[in-house]
């Protein structure tokens, strides 16, 4: 196989799916620690961490943005061994990196994935995004057999996970403390005339 | 503001017929107009927290399975006549009530978590939300100059592609930004605190005061509406002007200002029927859709059987027309920005 060859859909379908599961596990270990917390506090504590490291944190952005500019492409690619270059093959200008990772992905996303798909139809490999900022992937290295044990890896472990996750929801007491939260608010659902804000139902707290 | 009153610079059917056939013969300009009709719901789209969903390739939604009308029948018809289920009403009702409640047994919870955390919850929030608008604005500009450069390669016969198209809308993306956010937010700006200085003046003083201070709400008022359409007028000369005579924000401005005065009417006109071919042709599919699913919820009470029927294919019908109008969207947009690009070929020169 020559290496620079314009990088096909498989190639770049394999990149996308290990990166997903690198992030989908980041993700479900954060649930798995959370399902754990012993009370109703301390999962929202736990949970309010979640959403401030990961869930809207700017570091999947980041890591598009830099990992793109400066090495040649995100996780994914890396692993899968290939690179964003531009049509000259040279390194991408990071105004043309931000555009391609933001707006070119949306633009490909445009009638359920259509630039996805025109990796596919046009023998030069480029997606919509490739072709709106002037870059294209190439295979750098051939590195396709890593970047599939690494999703087959992850695949698992997100599996046990995930697997974990809901048997430890089912089984753990915080589901029991919050519908006693919602049973005890369904209890007063209705204003009478002695039920004020100052007489509800306290909930218990660690 | 005059108009020419010799032989007028265009006709609506001659700018038709020419933007038809533009967009008929290329189609990498439906491309760009979905684009530019996507980059308005693109802010509720972004999402940063993870880049390998925008990566896989979107889920197209699959049609609705279709259970035994019976069975669906059944549910329906228990569903209405059971009486431990709550009605509507019953729950608009005590909604914000139980919110309350739910809001007040999580206090102290909620009042547990380090002040800093919230903090850093509020700045990321932010954050997300200047980004999303910055790309959203990004995102707009570009596929409208894609857009325009695209239509004007088309009028010289050349061939289309989305690479040479996006690559000629780079240079004017920063102009347009300017022009898009700038005097829409003066205006905006100016009105609100004109507004608000009427609205005091209403509260002072005796009835005579007030009679006169609420005249002059009114007749500001229609000022600023008169003023928000010029500038959308002003606008559509502006933007062409930065990208096929790359001129700078601020000329294109004043020059797109002149252009407006010169051709208020025939403009007004020309944008009244296009709004008019753009409400007939979204507007019929999603009425006729409507109109199935309301007739089927209608009729549920007096023909289960034609009601779910009529249900089921009002649905289907519904996501089909929104698949549709994701295209017809594009190709509308694509027809639009023809009209108004042919139009400004033939007074740019006049009025130069």
């Amino acid at each position: 196989m020559d290496n620079n060859r314009n990088a096909s859909f498989g190639l770049r379908f394999l990149a996308t799916i290990t990166e997903f599961f690198i992030f989908l596990s980041m993700h479900l270990l954060f649930w798995f620690f959370l399902i754990q917390s012993s009370s109703i506090s301390q999962f929202f504590y736990n949970f309010i961490l979640y959403l401030v490291v990961l869930a809207l944190s700017p570091l999947g952005l980041l890591h598009s943005l830099l990992f793109t500019y400066y090495l040649g492409g995100t996780i994914g690619k890396l692993v899968t061994g290939l690179k964003v270059v531009d049509r000259l093959g040279q390194r991408l200008n990071f105004k043309r990196v931000f555009f391609r990772q933001t707006i070119g992905y949306q633009f490909s996303s445009l009638v359920f994935g259509l630039g996805f798909l025109s990796i596919l139809k046009y023998e030069n490999k480029l997606a919509w995004h490739d072709k709106a900022s002037g870059s294209k992937v190439i295979v750098a290295k051939n590195l396709w057999m890593l970047s599939a044990v690494l999703a087959v890896i992850f695949f698992v472990f997100n599996l046990y996970l995930a697997v974990s996750v809901l048997d430890k929801a089912f089984t753990s007491p915080l589901p029991g403390e919050i519908s006693e939260m919602f049973k005890s608010v369904g209890k007063s659902q209705i204003p009478a005339e002695e039920s004020t804000p100052s007489a509800l139902p306290k909930l218990r707290v660690d | 503001m005059e108009e020419n009153s010799n032989q007028p610079d265009w006709s609506i059917s001659e700018l038709y017929e020419k933007s038809w056939e533009i967009i008929k013969k290329n189609k990498v300009l439906w491309v760009f107009g979905m684009a530019l009709a996507g980059a308005g719901s693109s802010f509720s789209s972004f999402s940063n927290s993870s880049s390998n969903f925008k990566d896989l390739i979107n889920p197209s939604s699959s049609p609705l399975a279709s259970p035994a009308s019976n069975q669906i029948s059944q549910v329906l018809g228990a569903a209405a006549s059971n009486p431990n289920l709550p009605d509507i009403g019953q729950i608009i009702l005590i909604l914000p009530w139980y919110l309350y409640l739910i809001l007040g047994n999580m206090a102290p919870i909620l009042a547990s978590i380090p002040w800093y955390l919230y903090l850093i919850l509020g700045l990321e929030i932010l954050a997300l939300v200047i980004l999303g608008y910055t790309i959203s604005i990004i995102y707009s500009v570009w596929s409208h100059a894609s857009l325009i450069q695209g239509v004007q390669k088309a009028l010289g016969s050349e061939k289309l592609t989305i690479a040479d198209t996006s690559e000629k809308a780079f240079p004017a993306i920063k102009s347009l930004a300017f022009l898009s956010i700038v005097p829409s937010f003066v205006i905006v700006g100016v009105g609100i605190v004109m507004s608000a200085v009427f609205i005091f003046l209403l509260t002072l003083g005796g009835a005579v005061f007030k009679i006169i201070a609420g005249l002059l709400l009114a007749v500001w008022v229609i000022f600023f509406l008169l003023a928000l359409i010029m500038l959308s007028l002003t606008l559509i000369w502006s933007y062409r002007e930065v990208i096929l005579r790359q001129k700078p924000a601020m000329e294109a401005f004043k020059r797109g200002y002149y252009l407006a005065k010169k051709k208020l009417w025939s403009m007004l006109l020309l944008g009244l029927v296009n709004t008019i071919l753009s409400a007939v042709v979204t507007g019929i599919p999603i009425v006729v859709a409507f109109g199935v699913v309301v007739g089927g919820f209608l009729s549920l009470s007096a023909f289960k059987d034609l009601a779910v029927v009529l249900i089921i294919l009002g649905t289907i019908l519904f996501f089909v027309v929104i698949i549709g109008l994701t295209l017809l969207g594009g190709i509308l947009n694509a027809f639009k920005t023809s009209v108004w690009t042919i139009a400004y070929n033939k007074i740019a020169k006049k009025y130069g």
